[in-house]
């Protein structure tokens, strides 16, 4: 199943509605999750239909500019823009609140950041009010397999049709091993997903969880 | 696992690793269903086997491909 294919078209993503629903209300939004969860691909896929304007900090030169002059910064920024990975400069929060003070316009900023963004006091302080979260997970098995999501409904429907299907056996092992996160499931070979696995599980990903 | 929706909505899943289901497997669910009343929407006894089958009201069993199979387009040909 996984092939090359799969990074030239791009999951999609049911947070996708709740993302352009934010931005059409709330003049900071945040996609946030843990890392490799395809928080910068959401957003730069969203940001392009919308004609957002993009600034990684996980360039340097761009971080350091914004650390450096986070007021000029900001001014120059495009009139909608996608400001990725925003953890990495605290020192800007301020800017953007002043900026959104000024003129409050929804969708100004879109912001990506992962999971420990939001203990983060400046962001949290000064972006209260002005800022609406997106969480984004991993990819869903619904997500994988490109159908919409419809076991919740159905749950809560207290319904479900009653249809037959083929037993899973070892594919819902493999589908356990191949994990949730867009990077590995593109990789082929089993040890390189483990070798990702156990280097997540090491990072933020516990606390995520 | 007990999902809440809004205020009031209550469901609740229970999740087997193998394909054979027992009606002792909705204790839990059926516990569930008494102790939240008419809140209750449904509960649904993940398995892998290979039908839906209803154990009751609002009670199924579901196969886990479920969860990331399109269910509501494909009812089987009577």
């Amino acid at each position: 199943m996984p092939t090359e294919t799969t990074t030239a078209s791009l999951y999609p993503r049911h947070a996708t509605p709740h993302l352009l629903e934010a931005l059409e209300d709330s003049p900071v939004v945040l996609v946030h999750g843990p890392r490799q969860c395809g928080k910068t691909t959401l957003a730069r896929t969203v940001g392009e239909d919308l004609g957002y304007g993009y600034a990684s900090f996980d360039d340097n030169a761009v971080r350091v500019a914004a650390e450096a002059d986070p007021e000029g910064f900001v001014a120059d920024l495009p009139e909608r823009v996608v400001l990725d990975e925003v953890q990495r400069v605290p020192s800007l929060f301020l800017s953007l609140k002043r900026t959104v003070d000024e003129r409050r316009v929804p969708g100004r900023f879109l912001l990506t950041g992962s999971s420990h963004v939001l203990t983060v006091p400046k962001l949290a302080d000064s972006l209260a009010g002005r800022m609406d979260i997106v969480r984004l997970h991993p990819l869903s098995q619904a997500e994988l397999q490109r159908e919409p999501p419809r076991f919740l409904d159905a749950l809560f429907a207290g319904h479900f049709p009653s249809r037959s299907n083929v037993r899973l056996g070892m594919a819902l092992a493999e589908r356990i091993v191949a994990g949730a996160t867009p990077s590995p499931t593109i990789g082929t070979r089993t040890a390189q997903r483990w070798t990702w696995s156990s280097s997540a599980a090491r990072g933020p990903w516990l606390a995520w969880r | 696992m007990v999902i809440e929706r809004g205020t009031r909505a209550v469901a609740g899943v229970e999740v087997k690793a193998g394909a054979t289901i027992r009606s002792t497997d909705f204790r839990g669910l059926r516990q569930l269903q008494q102790a939240v009343g008419e809140r209750f929407a449904g509960g649904a006894v993940l398995y892998d086997g290979e039908a839906c089958v209803r154990f009751g009201e609002g009670l199924y069993a579901v196969p886990v491909r479920q969860l990331w199979e399109g269910l509501a387009t494909q009812e089987p040909d009577a």
